[in-house]
């Protein structure tokens, strides 16, 4: 078995007017990985194509070494999917949908989901179609964690949740993930959780992959660049450099510093360079205003 | 109001063109032939011109949609009343008198069954009302007491009438009784829709009108007994649906053997042992949605493999009609004999086949308008095909081995197939608006 919990390697799904990849990812063994893209990036697809809803084009999907269309059931088995468009009101009361859900899990962990229920303040009595959005997503969080699976997969867990229990919900996963023994991939547009809670991250744009790699690494790599020229002198995006906004002659720009793009602006004109740390968020908002720009 | 009722008629205007053809035939038929029964044929067309049609934007989240804009819930159910009651009554009316005007037109010599056209013209707002408060009476999640009960009264009692009306219907024009019972009732409940016609927005807008009251103190578990996953999954959709059916069922024989037939027995028979199985198969699919479908993001995820979970599909969606076939046949078969039983047992058997098409269907094009399409005609042409069968073999009925050949290849077919959907398709995980609606027979209420 190779280091990673999941790997992807050339994912294509085609669609009518959308096309997700090539894709490569990879999630290493008990990390947090965060994957974030705007609107109709591909996020749910992927998550989709790992467990086998639709079929994909090209590609390879292995969770912990299982191929995800060959081994669907033992894959299945270790991973767990959190999502508040899951429907569980079929099922009545709360109780019934744990019912049904331990039934296929022999590892359900019975103190562990009493201890949850208490949490996230849910009864065995709950009617589901009562319960509240939020109230939804912890009962799906329970179905999900109560079974220990090996690897966590959540699709913007934390839509529609206030910041109590916001915090509430990545309280517990962090519990769940603190030994290390589990992976999380988590898909979320909540990009200051993200960067607080995953130690990977993974950015997807129009399908395809726009960086990945540590969040502290990436994070670290990118600075917010104010510099002024004199003489007239012009500035366009170039690799490393990514011109966002100019006012005369004051210039912001994003800057990869493993290209050498600070050193580049130093001797083409470029005068008070000043580099600012961005937030994750920044940085996502920069690459994809640049790819719109493109 | 003006907006609404003209955007939904925009939206369904090619359906209630291809109905008000049918209905400008439908008037030619009772100018031509007068003596004949129509009425049957009249209240399909209401259906399909009428809350049906609605309730198929209902599960679209249409209800939510509106709840939002500057009117009233009173306005936007009454739009709706006008565009699915009141201008279709309209409409089909003028459309049966135009027909048989026509008709008149190009055949001097016939004269005009005005009485009947009338009466089938009333009866066409009875249906239409009808539809309405079965779409509508859903008791609302804060109601409890009389109010509650007054809703699930006109509710049960639209069902009732609705698949009374559909059993009794049949020469309804001639018979005074017959006409008053389905008139009077008729005209009660479409005029209870009009007043009750503001429910519609708050019931279907799937909106949660309450705080939660809890009844029990917070964070109560206790370990689940019995067996849970798949096992639990059949068991539980099975008493949902079986229960409600063998009660459908019993209603509509009682109806049936009250109204009596003026076909012959046998006949009599075949017919009822087809509309029970029919009607049976249409409340799995659309009366009481099959939760499995409902959920079937979910079940993706569970470790269940493709083959196993369209088994399991199929099983939630013909198990129950199995065992109320083998019930009715042996309750046919203890009281009218034994060729009476076979006769039961084939029909509930043949059903089976349009039963599961529909479930593949259903995964294969997700809960959206295309499957609604495409399980009608599946339903229909299975419902119609026994009579093909029968001119085609020129038996009275269609022999066993050929029934349980059709029902078994189909099965199997569909069994393939599902597969092959829960593995390629995407539609059915797409998400989908509150399929069910607010019922209040659905599970999970």
């Amino acid at each position: 078995m190779n280091n990673y919990a999941i790997e992807i390697r050339g994912l294509v799904k085609k669609y009518p007017r959308f096309q997700l990849g090539p894709l490569d990812l990879t999630v290493p063994h008990g990390a947090i990985y965060g994957l974030i893209g705007p609107n109709g990036a591909g996020k749910t697809t992927v998550i989709d194509l790992i467990f086998g809803m639709g079929r994909n084009d090209a590609g390879q999907i292995r969770v912990f070494g299982f191929d995800h269309r060959t081994d669907a059931v033992p894959l299945k088995r270790r991973a767990a999917y959190v999502s508040p468009d899951l429907n569980f009101q079929v099922w009545g009361k709360v109780g019934k949908a744990i019912r049904f859900v331990r039934g296929f899990y022999p590892g359900w962990d019975d103190a562990y989901c009493a201890g949850l229920m208490k949490a996230f303040h849910l009864s065995d009595n709950d009617s589901i179609l009562t319960l509240s959005f939020g109230a939804k997503t912890k009962l799906s969080l329970l179905l999900a964690l109560a079974r220990r699976p090996e690897i966590l997969i959540l699709d913007e867990p934390t839509t529609g949740l206030d910041a109590v229990s916001k915090q509430q919900v990545f309280g517990e996963l962090l519990k769940a993930v603190e030994n290390g023994e589990r992976t999380v991939l988590i898909s979320s547009h909540g990009l200051s959780d993200i960067e607080r809670f995953a130690d990977h991250v993974g950015m997807i744009k129009n399908g395809m992959l726009l960086l990945e790699g540590r969040t502290d690494e990436i994070v670290d790599r990118y600075r917010l660049a104010e510099f002024f020229t004199n003489n007239g002198t012009g500035f366009q995006s170039r690799e490393g450099l990514i011109i966002l906004k100019q006012a005369e002659n004051r210039w912001h720009a994003l800057l990869d510093q493993k290209t050498g793009a600070h050193e580049w602006l130093q001797t083409h004109g470029a005068e008070q360079i000043s580099l600012t740390r961005m937030t994750l968020e920044d940085l996502f908002v920069a690459l994809v205003k640049e790819e719109e720009a493109e | 109001m003006n907006r609404l009722i003209f955007d939904y008629l925009r939206r369904w205007s090619l359906v209630l063109a291809l109905v008000s053809m049918l209905e400008f035939g439908l008037g030619c038929l009772l100018a031509c032939r007068p003596e004949d029964n129509f009425e049957f044929w009249g209240l399909l067309l209401a259906m399909w011109t009428g809350a049906n049609l609605l309730s198929f934007d209902l599960k679209r989240g249409v209800a939510h949609a509106v709840a939002i804009l500057p009117l009233t819930a009173r306005q936007i159910g009454r739009s709706w009343w006008l565009a699915t009651v009141a201008i279709p009554a309209i409409v089909l009316a003028a459309l049966l008198y135009l027909g048989a005007g026509a008709f008149h037109h190009i055949n001097p010599d016939k004269v005009i069954p005005a009485g009947r056209l009338a009466i089938v013209s009333l009866l066409n707002v009875a249906w239409l009302g009808t539809m309405f408060n079965c779409v509508s009476s859903t008791p609302v999640i804060h109601e409890t007491g009389w109010i509650r009960m007054r809703s699930t009264f006109i509710g049960r009692l639209s069902a009732i009438m609705l698949l009374g009306g559909m059993l009794v219907c049949q020469n309804a024009s001639k018979s005074p009784l017959k006409s008053i019972i389905l008139l009077g009732v008729g005209a009660f409940l479409t005029v209870a829709s009009w007043f009750r016609a503001e429910r519609f927005a708050l019931g279907r807008a799937g909106f949660r009108l309450t705080v939660p009251h809890y009844k029990c103190p917070r964070g109560r578990h206790s370990a689940p007994g019995g067996r849970g996953g798949i096992p639990f999954l059949i068991s539980t959709n099975f008493v949902r649906t079986f229960l409600p059916l063998v009660a459908m069922v019993a209603l509509m024989a009682l109806i049936w053997s009250w109204s009596g037939q003026a076909i012959p027995r046998q006949q009599a028979i075949v017919l009822f042992a087809s509309m029970g199985s029919f009607m049976s198969c249409f409340f799995i699919f659309f009366l009481q949605p099959m939760s499995v479908l409902q959920h079937l993001r979910f079940m993706r995820t569970l470790p269940v493999s493709a083959g196993e979970l369209a088994a399991v599909m199929i099983a939630v969606a013909i198990l129950p009609l199995i065992a109320l076939g083998a019930l009715a046949a042996g309750v046919a078969g203890l009281s009218l004999g034994t060729p009476v039983a076979i006769t039961v047992s084939k029909s509930y058997m043949f059903i089976l086949a349009p039963a599961s098409l529909c479930v593949l269907f259903a995964v294969w094009r997700g809960a959206g308008a295309q499957a609604c399409v495409l399980l009608l005609f599946t339903m229909f042409g299975f419902f119609l095909a026994p009579m093909c069968l029968q001119g085609l073999f020129h038996h009275q009925e269609i022999p066993f081995s050929l029934t349980g050949t059709i029902a078994a290849f189909c099965v199997l077919s569909a069994l393939l197939l599902t597969r092959c959907a829960l593995m390629h398709s995407s539609h059915a995980y797409r998400v989908q608006a509150n399929p069910s609606g607010n019922l209040p027979w659905v599970a999970g209420r």
